[in-house]
């Protein structure tokens, strides 16, 4: 009864083949623990500084080439995944200490041109120093996209379910953090008022620098994490950011479980369009079609799924 | 405890104190009275390092502290409780008070305080688990307060802990203040627009008007001045 209805997919329905359908489903969670990890950082930054870090993704692209360059180098695969993240630390530090620094207090619009321009820079630069020869890169996996684990309803790549895994994991260690560590709460503190947090004797400028190094850390371990799936070239992160950024804004720009919640939304339904999108429409419509679903769910919850306005009598 | 010697402070361009010297005693409540923009709230800042002051000296307990950070400064021993409250409104109260103990590393003493502050504003333990937003006018400040205290401070400054708040619950809130100082000799730097209320519960007081200190006396010459009747205290 439902053959017209199955007619409209690209793939058999979910009720014909639901194996198909829980796989994508995993599938989804696995690229949307990569978008929820790209969405925190750009919601770490937002909190501290009220403004969208533009160069998100181009930190995150210069990272993955420079661990693709270590590859080369003989590096192993395990140990790429630890130092992308690492690496990403030690550049948003950097960036926050050179380039954000000077620009600290200025109007917001004022940052947001910085990070436009940072994204120019890193953009060319590694264009100039990788991008040669045959692109896209192929970017190597600890695991194997190939081989698949059996969970029972469905069999996944072993590469997908690893990155489920790894980014599930950073996304508790980073909740512990925040929730149960005196830096933490002083991170808090600072994103919310950061006169106050200096009157408790709380070292501003510091807490500035680390939610950047967090937040580009963040990036880097997600580049490294998403590349073998959709390999590496000097764009190749702009999807990723769009997605991501759509996550964060679905959870609320502010909110640290709407960005994780936003990002596994995101992936689990850019997945799921890309699989059964009819062939009228094409899968390549996976990404205004997500884009158009965040736009349906905003009219109804301006300020994201978990976004608020903070509560203040005055 | 505290002396300023010959501040001289700017916003930009905009001159917000000349040539200020007050001295804090030891234990006592000083008070600062003066209209709008007579530069209180600079002062307090520029004894916190949140305004660096172009000229003069800031000194605690005899060492010089105008060139330090805030961050230092609260270490020192200086508790600011500023105007406005200025509370992490989407934090709990008891993260609140734990954030004011941010430079402390005794954690037992650290709970003490806790405890401490609890016996002063027991409705402050009511609402532990509370966002600081939260809570009423009255128990915001009670809460600013508590959490200038978990530095364990040797001088807390006070800026208008009256603001917004009903008459009743700001006489309950001065009560608590006499007592802490009674109690605990601790040092209290005041800045309060009810001048009748101020000069009720500081020992010494300082009359500014813009930026300048034009006068400074007892706390009971003060009540009994021609000028500052007529000014601050309206009658």
């Amino acid at each position: 009864m439902f053959q017209w209805l199955g007619q409209l997919f690209l793939a058999p329905p979910p009720w014909e083949n639901p194996q198909l359908f829980g796989e994508q489903v995993v599938a989804g969670l696995a690229t949307g623990s990569v978008y929820a990890l790209v969405a925190l950082a750009i919601v770490l930054i937002y909190r501290s500084t009220d403004i969208v870090n533009f160069a998100q993704g181009e930190m995150a692209m210069f990272t993955t080439f420079a661990m693709w360059s270590l590859h080369l180098a003989g590096v192993n695969t395990w140990v790429l995944i630890v130092l992308a993240a690492l690496l990403g630390l030690a550049l948003g530090a950097v960036v926050e200490r050179v380039v954000i620094r000077p620009v600290e207090g200025k109007p917001e619009l004022s940052v947001i041109v910085v990070t436009l321009g940072l994204f120019v820079v890193l953009n060319s630069v590694a264009t100039w120093v990788w991008a040669q020869g045959v692109l896209p890169k192929t970017f190597p996996t600890p695991l194997s996209l190939l081989e698949s684990v059996n969970l029972g309803f469905a069999r996944v790549s072993q590469h997908h379910v690893a990155v489920l895994a790894i980014g599930v994991a950073v996304m508790v260690a980073l909740a512990a953090l925040f929730n149960y560590t005196r830096l933490g709460l002083a991170m808090r503190a600072t994103a919310q008022n950061p006169t106050a947090a200096r009157l408790m004797g709380i070292n501003v400028g510091n807490m500035l620098t680390l939610g950047w190094a967090l937040s580009a850390g963040l990036g880097g371990l997600a580049g490294a994490l998403i590349a073998p799936i959709t390999f590496l070239h000097p764009a190749f992160m702009l999807s990723v950011l769009l997605y991501a950024f759509a996550a964060a804004v679905l959870g609320g720009l502010n909110s640290v479980p709407g960005a994780v919640v936003g990002g596994f939304a995101i992936g689990v339904v850019e997945n799921l369009l890309g699989t059964y999108t009819p062939d009228w429409l094409g899968a390549e419509m996976k990404l205004p079609l997500t884009l158009l679903l965040l736009v349906l769910v905003l009219l109804v919850r301006p300020t994201g799924i978990f976004g608020t306005q903070a509560v203040r009598r005055v | 405890m505290l002396r300023l010697e010959g501040i001289t402070a700017a916003y930009g361009p905009i001159l917000a104190l000349r040539d200020v010297s007050l001295e804090v005693e030891e234990g006592s409540v000083v008070t600062l009275l003066g209209a709008n923009g007579a530069g209180k709230t600079s002062t307090l800042r520029v004894i916190s390092g949140l305004l660096r002051p172009q000229a003069g000296r800031v000194e605690l307990a005899g060492e010089r502290i105008d060139h330090l950070s805030p961050e230092r400064i609260v270490a020192r021993g200086v508790a600011h409780v500023p105007e406005g409250r200025q509370l992490f409104v989407n934090l709990t109260v008891r993260e609140n008070l734990e954030l004011g103990a941010y430079t402390r590393r005794d954690r037992a003493g650290v709970r003490q305080d806790l405890e401490r502050v609890f016996h002063y504003f027991p409705i402050l333990k009511e609402r532990e688990r509370q966002q600081a937003g939260t809570l009423s006018g009255g128990e915001q400040q009670m809460l600013a307060i508590g959490r200038g205290l978990m530095s364990r401070p040797r001088l807390l400054l006070l800026d208008e802990p009256s603001l917004g708040l009903a008459p009743l619950v700001t006489r309950e809130i001065f009560e608590i203040i006499r007592a802490i100082n009674a109690q605990e000799r601790l040092t209290v730097l005041l800045v309060e627009q009810n001048a009748r209320l101020a000069l009720g519960v500081a020992r010494k007081g300082y009359v500014l008007e813009t930026g300048r200190v034009v006068l400074a006396d007892r706390a009971e010459n003060l009540r009994e001045n021609e000028e500052v009747r007529r000014s601050y205290l309206g009658y």
